[in-house]
């Protein structure tokens, strides 16, 4: 008979997969960026549109033709959350910790984790993106602009 | 649907049915049970089936527990490694935004868990029913800000089902038919790539609800101040809010103070949420906020049966898809 494993065990099993960056063709160009600590969107050749995330159509005008562009950082806070509770256990020594939805200069919506004090969160606060690494990952945050 | 724990073939199986002339499995959550009523009709319509039994059947507890668990998607790189990575995350997220736009602070989300709360006291299939003030529910801690956990529904093992069947059938049967006047769905612009792609939704205090409203109430020729009751699904506290305006049935930003009156009470002009909610009875994905609907429009809400009962709006889903439903107590 097979061993019946915890809830947690399933769910600690089933986001292993998912804490570190699992990218494919579509967004692994955006994480290589990254890396080298460049902001990069995708901005279509037809519409004139920029987009995210990274996919092979444009999801503003169906067009299979976009370039990367340079993306200055610059946005603006439109939505955030404080995480408590860590659903996954691999961010307990982290909460809490606050998830930024920031509406970049450039026109995309971006999350990031904010590396401020959480007291200064605030609708619309202007903010600058910047790059963190965790096991060598390069993962995208914040800071107060 | 979504995480079901038991496939339409499965359940056929298990109640040793005989040959069955229409199956679907749903790809879908809690945006989908109005919507698989409104399948389960289109098959009985088109002659394609007699009876549809449309259910949820998971163990959401002792099982996977989706609210914290992880999913392939196109999105999950740019989710899971910062740790935004569960539901109750990310419809904080769009909660926040709600509150923003209109200007609703905690005690309007609060407003919300405290009104279900007082239904749930009298629903024996409720898990939470413990009498809630603003004062214990400001108390409590977050689980994520702007969400406590009584802004949170409780994933629970459960199944529940409503049978789908012609109005001359169900006329046969030993209770008043709830009849589907009206339905609709929608998967607007920006719905993105997969169910938690909101990068490219416009808007994220207004959820699908606001996009098919004018479609539900052409669909059902009725108004918004027709119905006498709502059942909004409520996976968290501001769809309740985001449900109400969004179908039409108060006015934008104006639904926490609509409860906060106690118009969605039972005595309110518009009893709303009348099991305690998904908040209180626990997450079935919304199939038991559609057999809320049909039960109490029957004349079965046990104790807490409304007075006027005759017609009701209902809503599947919190974010960018989602479906609706007009029932209405059968005049013969």
């Amino acid at each position: 008979m097979t061993e019946v494993g915890t809830v947690q065990e399933t769910t600690e099993q089933l986001q292993k997969v998912y804490v570190e960056p699992e990218t494919d063709l579509d967004t692994r160009w955006w994480f290589e960026a990254l890396e080298q600590d460049r902001l990069e969107i995708p901005r279509c050749n037809a519409c004139g549109r920029t987009f995210f995330p990274p996919q092979p159509d444009c999801p503003h005008c169906g067009a299979q033709d976009w370039r990367p562009i340079p993306a200055g950082g610059r946005g603006r806070i439109y939505s955030w959350v404080v995480c408590y509770l860590p659903f996954d256990p691999r961010f307990a020594e982290e909460v809490p910790y606050a998830i930024l939805a920031v509406e970049l200069e450039e026109g995309v919506r971006l999350f990031g984790r904010w590396k401020g004090d959480l007291d200064a969160i605030r609708a619309d606060l202007r903010v600058q993106a910047l790059v963190y690494r965790v096991d060598g990952h390069a993962l995208l945050g914040w800071e107060a602009a | 649907m979504f995480g079901d724990s038991a496939t339409a073939q499965g359940v056929s199986a298990g109640l040793g049915s005989p040959e069955l002339s229409f199956a679907a499995d749903l790809s879908f959550g809690g945006q989908a049970p109005c919507y698989a009523v409104t399948v389960a009709a289109m098959a009985v319509e088109t002659g394609m089936a007699k009876n549809v039994l449309v259910y949820r059947a998971l163990n959401g507890r002792s099982g996977i527990r989706i609210g914290s668990t992880g999913f392939r998607s196109p999105t999950a790189p740019f989710r899971y490694p910062i740790g935004f990575s569960a539901y109750p995350q990310y419809i904080a997220m769009w909660g926040r935004r709600y509150m923003i736009e209109t200007g609703t602070g905690y005690e309007g989300l609060g407003q919300v868990a405290i009104a279900q709360r007082k239904y749930a006291q009298t629903n024996p299939r409720a898990v939470r029913r413990n009498p809630l003030t603003m004062e214990d529910y400001l108390r409590a801690q977050f689980v994520v800000d702007p969400f406590r956990s009584h802004d949170c529904t409780s994933e629970v093992d459960g199944a529940c089902a409503v049978l789908v069947t012609s109005l001359d059938r169900a006329r046969d049967l030993q209770h008043t038919p709830a009849v589907i006047e009206g339905a609709a769905w929608s998967t607007p612009t920006g719905s993105g790539l997969d169910i938690a792609d909101f990068f490219n939704w416009e808007d994220w205090s207004v959820n699908s609800h606001t996009y098919h409203r004018d479609r539900l109430w052409q669909s059902a020729q009725m108004k918004p101040e027709d119905v006498d009751f709502a059942e909004i699904y409520d996976c968290f506290s501001p769809v309740v809010l985001m449900g109400l305006e969004g179908l039409g049935l108060v006015g934008r930003g104006e639904a926490a103070d609509f409860i906060a009156a106690g118009e969605t009470g039972p005595n309110g002009k518009l009893p709303t949420n009348t099991h305690g909610g998904l908040l209180c009875e626990g997450y079935l994905h919304g199939m038991n906020t559609v057999a809320e609907a049909v039960l109490q429009v029957q004349g079965r809400g046990g104790e807490n049966q409304l007075e006027k009962h005759d017609r009701c709006a209902v809503t599947s889903g919190a974010l960018m898809d989602g479906s609706a439903l007009v029932l209405q107590r059968d005049a013969a």
